[in-house]
């Protein structure tokens, strides 16, 4: 790579690593390979994000988000995770009735054998 | 993530949670304590930001806490000074007398994650002695929410069985029985092994419906040499 262009990727860097030409060109290689992980990475981190935050909204109405998904998934609706913990901070009158919704679906299925766990 | 979620004075406000310990479990309270301070049970909840949407949490009676089964006598808490022989032992019935407050703040200090925020987050969670709140001030100022956990002291759950949950727990065992704890004990005893015995058996069913797959498979291979 041109070392105009790997100067300028060095900006910020600490220590001498944002001046020497050597020591620049190693971080600027390795700080390349961490970019590459870290955008596959974060697809993972953000599904967990969510899950957490829906977790959190379904646990103030009574079930956990394991009984909650399976709620959703047995009637079919098809919304994502971003979404769902999008309604769950900005609007959480639609998502109690979400909720309400997989609870009925819940007493519903396996011939009302099926319980959720208690928080 | 998503800050602007923190710019709302009503999420970003910390809450007050006070907790009455007396008759609660150590570990049982503990995990509710850890997930409050690390703010677990809100919908803007933000791994990155534990100090931004964890919350405070007054502990009072620290000393009518309780333990289940020997851990009073058999529990201990160590430290070491570093020097040669600076190990330092006390068992968990002379720390109730010493220091109560450290049963919990250990409990709670275990259960939340190793890294810098942990000291911060454990400067929030506040255990006195007494039932007398310091904070009370404080408190009056946040705003009030639902999220807000005030526990009371511990209430043992009500058990109303059904005869058939009791037919499900013996797994059709039947014994008569006095109502002495000894012949609980053995009823339990027995009722163990039957449904160890009923897990081998079933164990070795899943193993038989296997068994019948892999031969087919190895004679297959066998025949092909």
């Amino acid at each position: 790579m041109n070392i105009d262009k790997i100067f300028k990727l060095a900006k910020g860097f600490y220590g001498r690593s944002k001046n020497c030409k050597s020591l620049a060109r190693e971080r600027v290689e390795k700080g390349l390979e961490y970019n590459y992980v870290s955008r596959k990475l974060k697809k993972r981190d953000f599904r967990q994000f969510w899950i957490q935050r829906i977790n959190a909204g379904s646990r103030i109405h009574g079930l956990t988000y394991n009984d909650f998904s399976r709620g959703l998934t047995a009637s079919d609706v098809q919304i994502n995770r971003k979404i769902l913990s999008e309604l769950a901070v900005s609007e959480p009158y639609s998502f109690k009735s979400l909720v309400d919704h997989s609870k009925n679906i819940l007493s519903h299925l396996h011939k009302n054998t099926y319980s959720p766990k208690e928080i | 993530m998503s800050r602007a979620i923190f710019k709302n004075p009503l999420t970003a406000s910390h809450l007050w949670h006070v907790v009455d310990a007396s008759g609660h479990r150590v570990g049982r309270l503990a995990t509710k304590i850890a997930d409050l301070l690390r703010g677990k049970h809100k919908p803007i909840f933000d791994k990155s930001a534990p100090l931004d949407c964890g919350d405070y949490v007054v502990v009072l009676n620290a000393h009518k806490i309780e333990f289940t089964g020997k851990k009073w006598d058999q529990k201990m808490y160590r430290k070491h000074s570093g020097y040669p022989g600076g190990l330092k032992e006390t068992v968990a019935k002379d720390m109730l007398v010493k220091e109560p407050e450290h049963i919990i703040r250990h409990a709670v200090m275990g259960m939340i994650p190793k890294n810098d925020s942990k000291i911060y987050l454990g400067q929030r969670l506040k255990i006195y002695d007494g039932i007398f709140n310091p904070h009370q001030g404080q408190i009056t100022n946040t705003p009030s929410s639902p999220l807000a956990l005030n526990m009371g002291p511990y209430v043992e759950p009500e058990l109303n069985p059904s005869q058939k949950q009791l037919d499900e727990y013996y797994a059709g065992y039947k014994l008569q029985i006095d109502n002495n704890s000894e012949s609980f004990d053995i009823l339990e005893t027995k009722v163990r092994s039957h449904k160890d015995q009923l897990k081998r058996e079933r164990r070795l069913l899943r193993k038989k419906r296997v068994g019948e797959l892999k031969p087919l498979k190895s004679a297959s291979i066998k025949k092909d040499n």
